[in-house]
């Protein structure tokens, strides 16, 4: 039986051959159709396909629930894009895509370290080629940051298989009994945690944004299931770093004003939240933190669809530079509005059931009022974002082109589904097969998730003049690529010492023999 | 049965009798060369397919008691390097054939003279037998640098000529003290004789050998001649002394090492733990060499001194699985590294340059090329589903099982920057020009067929090697049996 | 001050320890009891199992036939490449005139290096010399020949082109003598062991197929060398 990923995987095979755009458009979206009934078709709980890699047993194909409503989300999160992304996917991209959606498919299907590793690593190669560009230099430069950050994960991942695999001989996907700071560390590269962020924002920043919407939705979202999979500890400590996260997450975003880079570091903050619920140890956090994952999914698309179609009309990305566009683009204000009313967990809008059942897992105050206050921080940051990209009257930019009917689709499709399962919980039960004793939306519920916003709101005149939006550099050093760089010098330096001369060569091999005998006559 | 013989009699012919072809007429050159090189590739595979039946096999020369006379065996250590060269050795000839246009005679004997050397040197069971061949490999290599007869291949011709000669000495002396101390030169008779010998003494000789193959096979810092060599010979130069010349030269010294010694010496007097620290020197300082290359050839040749530290630190480990692994690693870095030179050498074709930042755009003119050429550097840096992850995977188990933990991480660390490097390998040939008025100096050129087959093929090979690994393993598994164990080498020609 | 060569200072140093160190090593390398097994079975049995009486040669052509054949393709090889290699410059150096004296009697000392350098070959199984000491002969007359009478006059009779074909030729030859063995029923090179006339040790018919291996190895060297030298002279 094939891997739900494995389709996609297929059509970009297929895609090799087949040279037009259209073709290759609905090739893809019947990929992913085609993806999404063997996720509801094929039996769960069973291992349906196997495959050998020297003596060791691949499980190719294993759906359990968890891995099949991310699969679910994924698949449709795909679909939603190939419909805003009609006029906007380029041919190349096209392929690329059914590569990296169908390993970030696949990698939820698979139920042995190994093939983990390789579609993890697919991704990774994937998103490389998807970020690539053969004419700009920026994003190749992105690319490569993108690529080397990642495979220096994989790579942690893998010594951490290895480890775990010589510890106990097995290479089945559970949670690992050696080695574990490796597969931490790997994990942490790919969702990003604080402190191996930083590839998201300049990533999602400087790619084109139709690509913004697609891959924000992969990457880090597998980093996140790849924690609930592997990463299974005794104590919450998960839990606080996520709230760490979360936290932090938003205070990077906050005094930024690029619209794709406060959106960026707002999936770290988010993450936190998926870190929180996992990290818990009652059932209900951690279906809480994997719904919000899903949930996560559609308000972050929604969110880069406003501003990838901002960008497309306007030409402009940074908060200076825009205001007053509640009237050229209403439609793009809506989306805007429900994203942020979601993001912040406003009750009857799409984060809400999944921040209050990761709340109804909490134990600790602690982490309980962090959540809160991180409701409040993010709530405060997309306040920002609506107030100085639509309301505020400092800018006045025009309309340079009008987007697509393929883009306003794009958001009404995404909002309606946003805000169908967010009047559903019962729905949402019956997708995770629980049956919480949550009141979603009794008395108290309802003021927790409404408290962030309405602190936000009352606290953003006060706060305004400090976060006001001001000119940005999308490129910027940082901390790793400093790094980088001084690895680069250093090694200039080493390798300057091959001069040529043969004499110096000569008395390097006479050198090695000398010390070699040196070390047998002092050693022996 | 004289299979093994024909093996190093065949190109020896094809040696000796193409002057007198060429002498009549030119035509017949490469129907010689081709037959002799088919020949040869038949004989290997029908060792590797008959490998349970046939091997271990000796043959002694001139019908003398095998403990006088020199002797040539095949058994499955043997494979690893018949491997390589079934793959190697017609695919190189197919290249050749459009890339030499001068002196083709002179060419093909010197390629030939090489496979002598190597079928030569990867038989024999005599160490002055062994010398024999070693000389007569690195005559033809020091040759086939200079082939060109460029300035910088002249100039790195030299440098070799001189390195190599030097360190010739030390591996004759190595000869020399050996037989003094045992009185036979036959390698099955050697190792009860020289377990007399005081530690010292044969910590030394182990030396001398380590010193005298060392250069050969390009361990850091007696690796220098190896970038300079590789910037102006031919692809078919290149191809072969990266996937077999330098790993036939590893291959009898491991053979050395661990028949005449024998493990147990080794690992008690410190050989293996060095041999271990210095592959891992070698690798580092060989992928951190090649971090600063613009020369294409001359970064694949730094990238080939590192993969060879992978192999050293697989065979120090002195495991089974180390030894199958490094083999394993031997084998797949010559198809990868082989695959990687045919596709640079196509794509020169195009940017008439080997230098980086003369490639740029080639992707638009060869994309296909490009295409196995991105595939191939993903294998190298162990990528699955490529063959380059399925060594990493084994050498990585084999040293973590054996206890080895931190060389495991520097193995990882290495791989990682390799990503480095590769990486600009990737981005400079998938660089176009903003304007397209602006063309760059590359030009769209038709690939011959035998051009465009051994770069495909060995692709081929490496991604079917990357998904079904039991291929090569199967062939390699007992390998160690005759490598780790004196008594199964011994037995071979004599006893048993 | 001239700039001190440190590259240059820092090999000395570490050629001079590494001497001394070696020289320690063979010290105590030689005070061991070496066994002479192999030597001591050639100068037990060498005369009675090859039938030849210098047990040299019976080294080189029968029991180490093998290492003869490679050392034979080394040269082989060198040939070629000094051949390949070497600018194609006519000679200017060897201008030099010889007075007729000189080439008068060179021209009666080269039949006689002829006759020994044959002698040697021939009677290479029972006395001193052999295939590779004649085969140095018959290149000493090469060199003789350019020396007296000019490049042109050798070239003239004998190029590079022709000396590589008979030296194919012998190698050819050699590489037939060692599949004779096989022929006979034995290994590659057998000659003595498969019973190919091993003779009464002494005779001139002796050794089996010795004699032929001498000459086809001196076939080669001699014109080995002398495509060697013939190629170095023209350098200019």
């Amino acid at each position: 039986m094939l891997n739900p990923g494995f389709p996609l995987l297929l059509a970009a095979l297929l895609g090799l051959i087949l040279k037009a755009r259209k073709i290759r458009y609905f090739l893809t979206a019947g990929a992913l159709i085609i993806s999404l009934i063997l996720m509801f078709a094929l039996p769960q709980d069973k291992i349906l396909t196997t495959a050998s890699f020297f003596d060791l047993e691949l499980i190719l194909n294993y759906i359990s629930l968890t891995s099949r409503n991310i699969g679910l989300i994924f698949g449709l999160f795909a679909l939603l894009v190939l419909v805003y992304g009609y006029s906007l996917l380029s041919l190349a991209s096209l392929n690329l895509l059914n590569i990296f959606v169908g390993s970030s498919i696949a990698i939820l299907f698979v139920g042995d370290y190994i093939s983990f590793f390789f579609f993890w690593e697919l991704i990774s190669v994937a998103a490389f080629f998807l970020i690539y560009d053969k004419v700009e230099e920026k994003l190749r430069y992105t690319a490569e940051y993108y690529i080397i950050i990642h495979v220096l994960g994989g790579l942690s991942l893998l010594f951490g298989i290895l480890l775990n695999y010589n510890f106990t001989g097995e290479i089945i996907l559970a949670p690992p009994e050696a080695g574990l700071l490796f597969f931490i560390f790997g994990i942490a590269i790919k969702l990003g945690f604080l402190g191996f962020h930083v590839w998201i924002p300049k990533t999602y920043a400087a790619i084109p944004f139709q690509l913004a919407v697609l891959m924000a939705a992969y990457t880090s979202k597998v980093g996140v299931y790849a924690l609930y999979r592997i990463v299974e500890l005794e104590t919450n400590i998960v839990a606080y770093f996520g709230l760490l996260n979360a936290l932090g997450g938003i205070l990077l975003a906050i005094f930024h004003s690029h619209l794709r880079i406060i959106i960026s570091y707002s999936i770290i903050s988010q993450i936190g939240y998926m870190i929180v619920g996992i990290g818990l140890s009652s059932q209900i956090a951690v279906t809480g933190g994997l719904f919000h994952l899903i949930n996560h999914i559609l308000y972050k698309g929604l969110l880069f669809m406003m501003a990838g179609t901002i960008c497309y009309s306007t030409g402009f990305e940074n908060l200076s530079d825009l205001g007053n566009l509640w009237k050229k683009t209403p439609l793009t204000f809506l989306a805007g509005i429900i994203a942020t009313l979601s993001i912040a967990g406003f009750p009857f809008f799409n984060g809400y059931l999944s921040k209050a059942l990761i709340k109804a897992g909490i134990d600790s105050q602690l982490l309980y009022y962090g959540l809160q206050l991180a409701g409040v921080g993010t709530s405060l940051l997309f306040i920002k974002v609506l107030y100085f990209a639509f309301l505020s009257k400092n800018n006045d930019p025009d309309i340079v082109k009008i987007p697509p009917l393929s883009m306003k689709l794009g958001m009404v499709l995404i909002s309606a589904f946003m805000m169908l399962t967010a009047w559903n919980p019962a729905a949402v039960e019956r997708l995770f097969q629980i049956s919480p004793d949550v009141a979603y939306f009794s008395s108290s519920s309802i003021l927790s998730g409404v408290l962030p916003f309405i602190t936000a709101l009352l606290l953003f005149p006060l706060l305004k003049k400090y976060i006001s939006p001001h000119p940005e550099k999308v490129f910027q050093r940082d901390f790793f690529s400093k790094l980088g760089y001084s690895f680069i010098n250093l090694d200039k330096k080493i390798s300057q010492i091959h001069s040529g001369d043969l004499i110096r060569y000569l008395s390097w091999s006479l050198l090695a023999l000398l010390v070699l005998l040196l070390i047998f006559l002092l050693a022996g | 049965m004289h299979l093994p013989i024909l093996l190093i009699l065949i190109p020896l012919f094809t040696v000796f009798s193409l002057g007198l072809f060429a002498f009549f007429s030119k035509k017949y050159i490469i129907p010689l060369v081709f037959t002799s090189s088919l020949a040869s590739t038949a004989i290997i595979f029908y060792f590797i397919f008959n490998r349970e039946t046939r091997l271990p096999f000796s043959y002694n020369l001139g019908s003398w008691q095998p403990d006088l006379a020199i002797n040539i065996l095949v058994d499955h250590y043997t494979l690893v390097i018949f491997a390589a060269m079934g793959l190697m050795i017609l695919l190189s000839v197919i290249y050749s054939l459009t890339e030499i246009t001068r002196n083709k005679a002179k060419f093909y004997l010197l390629l030939n003279v090489l496979f002598v050397g190597i079928a030569g040197m990867v038989m024999t069971a005599d160490l002055f037998n062994f010398y024999v061949f070693f000389e007569i490999t690195s005559i033809s290599s020091y040759a086939l640098v200079a082939y060109n007869d460029k300035d910088i291949s002249l100039e790195a011709a030299f440098k070799y000529l001189m390195l190599g000669t030097v360190s010739a000495v030390f591996l004759l002396l190595a000869i020399i003290l050996t037989y003094m101390a045992t009185g036979t030169l036959n390698m099955v008779l050697i190792p009860e004789r020289l377990g007399n010998l005081p530690v010292l003494t044969r910590q030394i000789l182990i030396a001398f050998y380590l010193i005298g193959l060392g250069v050969k096979f390009a361990i850091v810092p007696l690796h220098t001649w190896l970038p300079d060599a590789y910037v102006g010979v031919p692809i078919t130069y290149n191809v072969l002394s990266s996937a077999l010349i330098i790993k036939t030269q590893f291959f009898v010294l491991m053979r050395i090492l661990y028949i005449l010694f024998g493990l147990n010496f080794l690992q008690d007097n410190m050989i293996t733990t060095i041999l271990l620290v210095w592959g891992i020197f070698s690798m580092l300082f060989g992928h951190a060499a090649a971090f600063q290359q613009n020369n294409l050839k001359r970064l694949l040749g730094y990238s080939t001194i590192a993969q060879m530290g992978y192999v050293i630190i697989a065979f120090s480990l002195g495991t089974p699985a180390g030894i199958v692994a490094g083999s394993f690693h031997m084998v797949n870095h010559g198809i990868m590294k082989g695959a990687v030179f045919f596709a640079a050498g196509n794509l020169h074709k195009a940017a008439g340059s080997y230098q980086l930042n003369k490639m740029q755009g080639l992707a638009d003119i060869m994309p296909k090329t490009s295409l196995i050429f991105v595939l191939l550097l993903l294998s190298m840096v162990g990528i699955p589903p490529l063959s380059g992850f399925a060594s990493k995977w084994l050498i990585l188990e084999a040293a973590l099982e054996a206890g080895y933990l931190l060389p495991g991480f520097m193995i990882i660390l290495g791989s990682f920057l390799s990503l480095g490097y590769y990486l600009s390998i990737i981005i400079n040939i998938y660089t176009g020009e903003k304007d397209l008025s602006k063309k760059s100096s590359a030009r769209a050129v038709g690939l011959k067929i035998n051009e465009i087959l051994p770069a495909a093929a060995l692709t081929a090979v490496c991604i079917i090697l990357g998904l079904y690994p039991a291929i090569l393993t199967g062939l390699i598994d007992r390998a160690p049996e005759f490598l780790l164990e004196q008594l199964n080498y011994i037995n071979i020609i004599i006893g048993g | 001050m001239k700039k001190i060569n440190f590259d240059k200072v820092f090999s000395f140093i570490l050629v001079s320890l590494l001497g001394l160190f070696i020289m320690k090593v063979l010290y105590s390398v030689a005070g061991e009891e070496a066994a002479r097994f192999t030597a001591d079975h050639y100068i037990s049995y060498g005369v009675d199992e090859t039938g030849a009486i210098n047990i040299i040669t019976a080294i080189l052509f029968d029991y180490r036939a093998f290492d003869t054949l490679g050392e034979a393709t080394v040269i082989f090889t060198a040939a070629s490449v000094v051949a390949l290699l070497l600018p194609r410059h006519e000679a200017s150096m060897l201008k030099t005139e010889f007075t007729p004296v000189v080439q008068q009697s060179i021209a009666f000392i080269l039949p006689f290096l002829w006759i020994i350098s044959i002698f040697l070959i021939s009677y290479g199984h029972l006395s001193p010399g052999g295939g590779f000491s004649g085969g140095v002969i018959i290149s000493a007359m090469s060199i003789l020949i350019i020396f007296t009478y000019g490049y042109r006059y050798m070239t003239r009779r004998f190029n590079v082109k022709k000396l590589s074909l008979i030296e194919d030729i012998g190698a050819l030859a050699f590489l037939t003598i060692g599949l004779a063995g096989i022929i006979a029923g034995g290994t590659f090179l057998a000659n003595s062991q498969v019973g190919i006339y091993p003779g009464p040790p002494g005779e001139l018919l002796s050794g089996g197929l010795m004699p032929l291996s001498n000459f086809a190895v001196a076939a080669k060297v001699g014109t080995g060398l002398s495509v060697i030298f013939l190629s170095l002279a023209r350098e200019d």
